[in-house]
């Protein structure tokens, strides 16, 4: 599942978090992996842990929250990772785009200001004018018009989407390995978003920058994503290519949430998933969708988290009982 | 709710606007007096029991014209009539009989339009009380009724906004829209704070009530896949103009206007998508003659020199292009993905074994019916 070729590996990694109201589970037992020149999206709800896996690979989540489990990146498991050391990795490894780009820049700066500052902290050799150099070179690559002059704009005089083109640009300036994207598309309009996701996979085959995109949209990743990870109240419910889990989902959440989207059957009504997640402070035994499954059974009450292997799909992994054991077995009903 | 079903509305009209325009001050005198025309010269209409989806992107004035219909803002041009009356200039006690009672707005965060020291049966009684409806016992019953139709327990009464879900506020959210019992809902964005499995839930109950009581609907939103799913009919906004108006189908399948082929390609797989030049510009420098001409793949000279018109192009569809129809979508191209097929266990039929009951956070009535 997991090899060398991995840029990204995450296993078995949990988020705990200690809140007034208890604590609070916010990833059970997360395991995927993004190979060297993938696009890989984690899709889920609120609440599904999405953004807090992303987080959690720069080591950036709110103080207390405990780790568990491993986080390697390219080659290195960042858990020992400390100040200085720390620092530079955040600096040149992994670079996030967050979702909405008015708050990832600092206002009263200029962009290439932000740029420059971006480009020298993660190679300090370089100097002013060539760090400069470079975000000119950055920012067009990126498909500013004018770069040279938008060095000198500041954040306001920019429209929503090259904005985030420019947060874009800011996280290449220290070619990182590994780009994580939360959300990068839900703050922008329909006509922009396309034009955003556009450059992301160009980027992705140009410079062969691998990808992991956190999205609650799947229409949205559908193109772009090699592998889809869906999660749901912190844990994930399937993995797979993305077409394959698209066109045949092995989990009923996946189902689910495909079915409860409009644009399947204009007119008729949508099929809505009944309820809500749990929340993060309730203990979870079996599978946490099973309040909400059309398709539950006695034996999902006891069933493990951790999603297993499709037999005949090596591809895929899914964590429904009910689909694992359906086709480990001739098909037959479970009883509880 | 089916396109079909639109076309043959009652044909009851609910609402009209005709050259509805709101310009608003930014600043500057004399001369350098600044203006941003959010809405110029929108007229629609809306019949009993139909919606109207309203798309467009940020800044668009999909907004402003929903608040200018409701009069929150005062137009600058053009009038409104709803229900038979001109309410253009009404204000004060008229404004509230004729207009507020019988119109209701739905926002988009339920968690900051509802005061979060009210209690949610104290929230749902402030329309009753503003308008002299009934006394306390029928207003008791009313909220009651109210909170039953849409799908929550009537001990939420007694609740504080925080203490609910999204979904859950969203729904109180348009119980106290419908509690004067009105002919026309405006709903702007009211789905964009929810989840995909949620905002299923709450378009169901609005096509629930639709039924029920023969609403009428706005439905602002820029959501494509969304708008083409409950609208009847759409009307396409660019810039403060409207650019088509046509029924949902059509304006997917055939549309006249550049700019919604543009957005009806975004429904098509990758290499067919029409994605236009650059972005919006601001709406304080709106283009000469076409708004749409800067980032539209046909624009042409005439296009900066001669602002088109909104007309009828064909029966219940109007457009406003010099070129209506010449930008086509690719026929070929597959349209929405297609349908995931079953699970790998789903020919096993699910109501051979009932679990035992679970708890599960709400329980709507609208699925439970049909």
């Amino acid at each position: 599942m997991s090899t060398d070729t991995d840029i990204l590996r995450l296993d078995q990694v949990g988020v705990r978090l200690r809140t007034a109201g208890g604590s609070a589970q916010i990833l059970r037992d997360v395991s995927f992996s993004v190979g060297r020149g993938e696009i890989v999206a984690l899709a889920g709800e609120s609440g599904s842990g999405k953004s807090t896996a992303l987080l959690a690979v720069l080591r950036l989540l709110a103080p207390g929250a405990r780790i568990s489990g491993s986080i390697v990146v390219d080659g290195q498991d960042i858990a020992p990772l400390r100040g200085r050391r720390l620092r530079d990795f955040r600096a040149r490894t992994a670079r996030m785009v967050f979702q909405d780009p008015w708050r990832a820049l600092h206002p009263m700066h200029s962009i290439g200001r932000q740029l420059v500052e971006s480009a020298r902290a993660a190679d300090p050799s370089l100097s002013r004018s060539a760090a400069r150099d470079l975000s000119g070179d950055m920012l067009s690559r990126v498909g500013i018009p004018d770069p040279g002059a938008r060095l000198n704009s500041h954040p306001h005089e920019v429209s929503g989407g090259q904005l985030q083109r420019v947060v874009i640009a800011m996280a290449l300036v220290a070619s990182p390995s590994l780009l994580l994207c939360d959300e990068p598309t839900t703050a922008l309009d329909v006509t922009t978003q396309a034009q955003i996701l556009e450059l992301l996979q160009e980027l992705n085959r140009d410079l062969g920058i691998s990808i992991a995109l956190a999205t609650h949209d799947l229409d949205v990743i559908a193109d772009i994503a090699d592998k889809l990870v869906v999660m749901y109240a912190g844990a994930v419910s399937e993995e797979g290519p993305t077409a394959q889990v698209m066109a045949r989902p092995e989990h009923p959440y996946t189902w689910s949430l495909l079915h409860a989207a409009p644009g399947q059957h204009p007119g008729e009504r949508l099929r809505a998933i009944e309820g809500r997640p749990p929340s993060p402070l309730t203990v979870i035994t079996g599978c946490p969708f099973l309040p909400r499954c059309e398709h539950r059974r006695g034996v999902c009450e006891t069933a493990p988290l951790t999603p297993v292997p499709v037999t005949d799909q090596p591809d895929r992994r899914s964590s429904c009982v009910r689909v694992t054991a359906g086709t480990a077995q001739p098909r037959e009903r479970t009883s509880g | 709710m089916t396109a079909d079903q639109g076309a043959q509305a009652s044909g009851e009209l609910v609402l009209r606007a005709h050259g509805l325009a709101k310009h608003f001050p930014m600043g500057g005198f004399g001369r350098s007096r600044k203006v941003l025309r959010a809405v110029d010269g929108v007229s629609l209409e809306i019949s009993r029991g139909e919606t109207l989806g309203l798309v467009g992107e940020s800044g668009s004035g999909k907004t402003t014209v929903g608040r200018t219909l409701i009069r929150l803002y005062q137009p600058t041009a053009g009038t409104v009539e709803f229900e038979g009356r001109d309410i253009t200039r009404s204000s004060g006690a008229r404004l509230r009989r004729d207009a507020r009672r019988r119109m209701a707005m739905v926002f988009q965060n339920p968690s900051t339009s509802l005061n979060p020291y009210m209690r949610l049966g104290d929230a749902l009684t402030e329309p009753l009380v503003v308008h002299g409806i009934g006394d306390a016992a029928q207003r008791r019953a009313r909220v009651a009724e109210m909170l039953d139709l849409v799908g929550l327990d009537t001990s939420m009464a007694q609740r504080y906004p925080q203490e609910l879900s999204g979904g859950q506020r969203q729904r109180i959210g348009i119980a106290r829209a419908l509690i004067t019992d009105p002919s026309l809902i405006i709903a702007d964005e009211p789905t964009a704070s929810l989840d995909v499995s949620v905002q299923a839930q709450i378009v169901n109950l609005l096509d629930d009530l639709q039924q029920e009581f023969g609403l009428a609907y706005l439905f602002i939103t820029h959501d494509l896949s969304l708008v083409r799913h409950i609208s009847h009919r759409i009307a396409v906004m660019y810039l403060g103009r409207l650019m088509e108006v046509a029924p949902a189908h059509s304006l997917f399948t055939e549309p006249l206007h550049p700019y919604s082929a543009v957005l009806a390609s975004m429904h098509q797989d990758r290499e067919h998508r029409i994605v236009p030049n650059g972005e919006i510009p601001s709406p304080m420098a709106p283009p000469s003659g076409c708004v749409f001409r800067t980032r539209c793949p046909i624009a042409r000279e005439r296009c900066a020199s001669e602002t088109p018109a909104l007309r009828e192009a064909a029966p219940g569809r109007s457009v406003a292009c010099h070129f209506p129809g010449e930008l086509k979508l690719d026929q070929t191209a597959a349209g929405a993905r297609p349908e995931p097929v079953g699970l790998s266990f789903a020919d096993t039929p699910s109501t051979n074994e009932p679990l035992r009951p679970v708890s599960v956070g709400s329980t709507p009535r609208a699925s439970e019916e049909r």
